[in-house]
């Protein structure tokens, strides 16, 4: 009897023959007796098949339902939530004088998840997450994730992978909730294939410790992206082969694995067709405060206003390891490696024209640069829950890093050499404590520790020889508290921290000059700049449904040392933000804060230094600057009508700063930083896409203006110089039934340099282009004109690229081949000018040749 | 400390002790409607939850909550609301009574009790919306004729707004004039707390036929308040607004 489920059941039909109809009356009631309120109770007509009555049970599981009187055959049909449905058939002659007593069967499965069907809901926007569908908006032709993020309204993803959504940084990726990839998320996106993605969440004010989630005032926004529930708890292995004539190749391959427990991906990749699938370049860092430590000389050229594989003459190798494993509810390890080594090949010829009064000069550069960087990383973070109020983080972060670099110069004053061998060993821990001190406050500790060695040796061989050898050690030790809480009654949150951060940098620099009489010059010298700050901040939060209102103050005390001067300071840091939603479509911000900062140590390294052949740099005096920002933000999204619209306003105001003083001659240039009155820059962005019905095209216009004041000095001359660059942007995407999709567009960069009032430089430069993108049944085409021109009011040079693509999937989803024809218009050479207040440059750069692959591609899961 | 402020604020500190509250979790469905008025162009999203004791349609999210949200945690917190909410309705399975918040043009609300009277006829036509077999039902309500889809392959009575009354989920809802609809976007399952009707009893409700007298005098005041405004100006302009109201029946001059 105990677990057996029985039901029995009499019929009462008490006949009220005045009105030609009966009743039934009855009880609906769980396994345990208990009665179930608000069944409903459907009366359909079996042989017409028509609903006849209905009715619905009361608390007590009571119903009485109206049948009529004629002869027909009925179905009675019971049915509640979470209990499986009744049929009984009703016979409606058949009188018997009892209640009716219906037992209904759990059905504890319902409905399992979200099932979102409105075609209109490809977008849902709820509280701090915007999700997108991700079928709704790709059409196959996407490789990797970063394709179909392309196509998402709002996002927007820069050349070197970086991801924005309404003009805001999106710091991270995660995967299926998990961080797996740090700030390096292009290993994900630019790896994953665009197929497995199911949505794409976009979350903001997103805190990566779930203890203080509710409690803490996070103002970052993030990315996450889930998988195709088919996909997941087995492994999915992706391998592409593409090879080409002239020993060109792309090879790769990846392998997902999502489950409850343990969660991986493996990607690595082999091309010299330009592609970084890393982007992992030796000036990337996974931490940003410490990208500013690079070696002296770091031969950086213009980047051409192209897409990297236009230009990148390459043989990149890179493998990446990335884990997430729970051991139980309480701990999760993440670890990670990655791998990456290239070879690339750069040569570009340049022509640069100084417009200095009195100063004549033409500087004509034959470059050619091969550079082998190395890079070796690994991760591990530790996640310790100790218990449902204390937990516990723990990263180790090692990067070993390695390039070597050989230069010649081929100019109109002679030859030049230049090999430079750089080595770097990098350190990062931190170590993060938070303890709930009941639901609405908590108290976290962090603890961080970085060590970086940097050596370079560097020589320069032309009529003399120089060596110069740089080592630059360099410790930042951080430890602060916080005490966070959140007051539900008047919406207010705190979060009272302090802290000390102390940081050691010594450079030592030395410059051996063996001259052609062999003379040797030697200099060697040493900087070395300590500081310490010590902190106190208080901030405060009011939020509710539409005002979410932030204040902070902070009082600091810095103290610092460099080479034996002793100097402390203090100053107050003060921040102020405001978002307001003002209806469903409409949110506005505002941010603000006030800051000083230090010089980082090569700003201030008190002697010259080699940077390139031809020129040398010492630093400034050293001294605070302060600082304030200001941005305000308005988005307007309505996801319904397919019209998005937002804009940005920065400005970042310097009330001193360095300025570049430069002493330029014939042969060399001096550089020294010396104070001047502060720079400032003012950007405004707009962006608005809109559908138009009766076309099915989207059209996006984007707009960027930016005026940049600085100081500076040229042989003695002080300038004030204003920099006025306008960038429209639009572009119209067309697509029917995703068979066929087309873009076109173009882009224009204007840019104008006024010296001292006068106007000095202009540039102009457009990108035109259009993108084909057609489907029958089982292929698919694209085709990609690109065309660039760049104006400098005197001469034009343009380029003109197409590219095309056939996708032919002979298993789909399992085996595709697809032939890819680059650069087929086979440009050998691109040029662009670029200019600043004082020069006027034409660079010429050798662009990889025309390119015809054959890929395979193949997916096993 | 305004009485009307103090009695919301004491309403709303039971009502998010009574959703706080751990235990007393129902099995409930989330169902996500977009509602789009053509006569006042507004197009809006907004939830019911449903489940044995009650159904509850609301356009309310939690501004507190922050951080890596799953969607169900969204859900779960919708109801610890600790802000003045914009649009409530709800229905206590066991009564024909609906306790909605009512307004004037302004944020002030009006806790209204009304008995639901909804007659339905059933018309012998089968459609598949949102993937689901849907039947149709026809009904005239608060002045406004309504063409109701419905599938009894969720039994619940539920549907948007104040529609409700027919055996199965309402999954799109057009008047005849195509100014009024409302069609089911999303449909999930959720755990959502119990509610004490003794709770909304204590509230200082008015009853619909009360609303409707206090609603079409402050409408006149409204109207006379505009007249005096232009006559003020010297104009002898006689002034007639034009309103068109989701609940018709609401003006004194419609049934």
């Amino acid at each position: 009897m105990k677990n057996k489920f029985i039901f029995y059941f009499k019929f009462t039909i008490i006949t009220y023959n005045s009105l030609g109809q009966s009743k039934i009356i009855g009880y609906t009631k769980d396994l345990l007796n208990n009665p179930i309120p608000n069944a409903s109770i459907l009366l359909t007509d079996s042989i017409k098949n028509h609903i006849v009555s209905y009715s619905f049970s009361t608390n007590t599981g009571l119903f009485n339902l109206v049948i009529p009187n004629t002869y027909s055959k009925y179905s009675l049909k019971i049915s509640a939530l979470g209990f499986k449905n009744l049929f009984l058939n009703v016979d409606s002659l058949i009188i018997i004088n009892d209640t009716l007593q219906l037992q209904l069967l759990d059905e504890t499965i319902y409905l399992k998840e979200v099932k979102v069907i409105a075609k209109s809901n490809s977008v849902i926007e709820k509280n701090d997450t915007t999700s997108f569908i991700v079928k709704k908006f790709t059409n196959g032709s996407e490789d990797v994730v970063e394709d179909a993020l392309k196509k998402l309204p709002g996002i927007q993803i820069s050349e070197d992978g970086s991801i924005s959504f309404y003009g805001k940084k999106i710091s991270k990726v995660l995967i299926e909730g998990d961080d797996m990839f740090k700030n390096n998320h292009r290993i994900l996106t630019k790896n994953l294939g665009a197929n497995t993605l199911d949505k794409v969440q976009i979350i903001d004010n997103y805190s990566e410790n779930s203890l203080i989630k509710n409690i803490n005032n996070s103002t970052e926004s993030i990315m996450n992206l889930t998988i195709l529930d088919s996909l997941k708890s087995k492994p999915n292995i992706n391998i592409t082969l593409g090879l080409g004539f002239s020993k060109i190749r792309d090879v790769g391959y990846n392998l997902l694995n999502i489950s409850k427990k343990n969660k991986f991906f493996v990607a690595g990749n082999n091309n010299n067709i330009g592609k970084n699938n890393a982007q992992y370049s030796l000036e990337n860092t996974r931490y940003e405060s410490f990208e500013t430590i690079t070696p002296p000389i770091n031969f950086d050229f213009v980047v051409p206003n192209l897409k990297l594989n236009r230009y990148n003459f390459n043989n990149s190798t890179f493998n990446s390891f990335n884990n997430s494993y729970s051991f139980n509810k309480k701990i999760n390890l993440k670890t990670s490696f990655l791998q990456y080594n290239d070879f690339i090949t750069t040569n570009n010829q340049t022509n640069t024209i100084f417009q200095l009064s009195g100063l004549p000069l033409e500087i004509n550069e034959l470059q050619s640069t091969k550079k082998k960087p190395t890079s070796l990383e690994g991760q591990i973070h530790l996640d310790y829950k100790v218990n449902t109020k204390t937990s516990l983080i723990y990263t180790l972060n090692y990067k070993y890093e390695y390039n070597n670099i050989q230069q010649t110069y081929i100019t109109s004053n002679g030859d030049f050499d230049e090999i430079a061998a750089s080595r770097s060993k990098k350190l990062y821990n931190v170590l993060n404590l938070t303890r709930k001190l009941g639901d609405k406050t908590a108290f976290t500790f962090n603890t961080s520790f970085f060590d970086a060695y940097i050596f370079q040796n560097y020589q320069l061989k032309s009529i003399n020889s120089n060596q110069q050898i740089s080592k630059h050690l360099s410790t930042k030790t951080e430890i602060d508290a916080h005490l966070l809480g959140i007051n539900n009654r008047n919406n207010l949150k705190f979060d009272i921290n302090g802290g000390i951060n102390l940081n050691t940098d010594k450079l030592n620099i030395s410059l051996d000059t063996l001259f052609i009489e062999n003379v040797l010059l030697k200099n060697n010298n040493n900087g070395y700049l300590s500081s310490n700050r010590y902190f106190l901040q208080n901030s405060y939060t009011y939020l509710n449904s539409k005002v979410n209102i932030t204040g902070e103050l902070g009082i600091n005390y810095r103290s610092f040392n460099f080479i034996n001067r002793n100097k402390g300071l203090k100053y107050v840091t003060s921040k102020f933000s405001l978002n307001h939603k003002i209806n469903s479509l409409n949110k506005i911000s505002f941010f603000y804060s006030s800051n000083q900062n230090l010089p980082e140590i090569s700003e201030i390294y008190p002697n010259y230094y080699i940077t390139n052949y031809r020129s040398f740099m010492k630093g400034g005096s050293i001294q605070e600057f302060k600082n304030k920002l200001i941005l305000i933000n308005y988005i307007y999204s309505d996801f319904f009508n397919q019209k998005i619209f937002y804009a940005n306003i920065i400005g970042i105001f310097n009330d001193k700063s360095f300025g570049k003083t430069y002493e330029i001659n014939n042969t060399y240039s001096l550089l020294a930083n010396t104070v001047v009155n502060g720079s400032n820059n003012m950007q405004i962005n707009l962006n608005y896409s809109f559908f138009i019905p009766f076309i099915s095209s989207t059209i996006n216009i984007k707009s960027n203006v930016s005026r940049n004041y600085y100081e500076n000095s040229i042989n003695k001359n002080s300038r004030h110089n204003v920099s006025n660059s306008y960038i429209p942007d639009i572009n119209l995407k067309y697509s029917h039934k995703k068979l066929i999709n087309i873009e076109i567009g173009s882009s224009f960069n204007i840019t104008k340099i006024n010296v001292n009032k006068v106007s000095s430089n202009y540039n102009f430069s457009s990108t035109n282009y259009l993108y084909i993108d057609a489907a029958t049944k089982k292929t698919r085409a694209n085709i990609k004109f690109e065309r660039n021109i760049f104006d400098t009011g005197i001469s034009t040079i343009k380029n003109c690229f197409v590219d095309v693509e056939l996708i032919y999937p002979i298993k789909r989803s399992k085996l595709e081949l697809k032939l890819v024809g680059k650069n087929l218009t086979n440009n050998d050479l691109f040029s662009l000018y670029s200019i600043n207040d004082f020069t006027k440059t034409k660079n010429q750069y050798n662009i990889l040749p025309r390119q015809i692959l054959l890929y395979c591609n193949f997916r096993l899961n | 400390m305004n009485k009307k402020i103090f009695f919301k604020s004491l309403f709303f500190v039971i009502l998010i002790q009574k959703f706080s509250s751990v235990e007393a979790q129902l099995k409930s469905l989330q169902i996500s409607y977009i509602e789009d008025f053509t006569f006042s162009q507004t197009k809006d999203t907004f939830n019911i939850i449903t489940n044995n004791q009650y159904c509850l349609y609301s356009n309310v999210v939690n501004p507190q909550k922050k951080g890596n949200i799953t969607e169900d945690d969204i859900d779960k917190l919708s109801f610890s609301v600790t802000i003045e909410i914009e649009k409530y309705i709800l229905r206590f399975i066991d009564e024909p009574v609906i306790y909605s918040k009512e307004y004037f043009f302004d944020k002030k609300p009006i806790w209204v009790n009304d008995t639901l009277n909804i007659v339905w006829e059933l018309i012998d036509e089968t459609k598949i919306i949102q993937g689901y077999t849907c039947k149709k039902a026809v009904c005239n309500f608060k002045g406004r004729k309504y063409i109701a889809w419905f599938t009894p392959d969720i039994p619940v009575n539920a549907g948007p707004w104040k529609l409700s009354g027919l055996p199965g989920l309402i999954v799109e809802v057009k008047d005849i004039d195509k100014k009024v609809h409302f069609l089911m976007i999303a449909i999930k399952e959720v755990n959502a707390p119990t509610l004490d009707k003794t709770d909304y009893k204590m509230l200082k409700l008015v009853k619909w036929t009360d609303y409707k007298k206090i609603w079409n005098s402050k409408y006149e005041n409204f109207n006379k308040f505009l007249s005096n405004s232009i006559q003020k100006e010297g104009a002898t302009i006689s002034v007639n607004t034009q309103i068109e109201l989701l609940e018709k029946s609401l003006l004194a001059n419609e049934k």
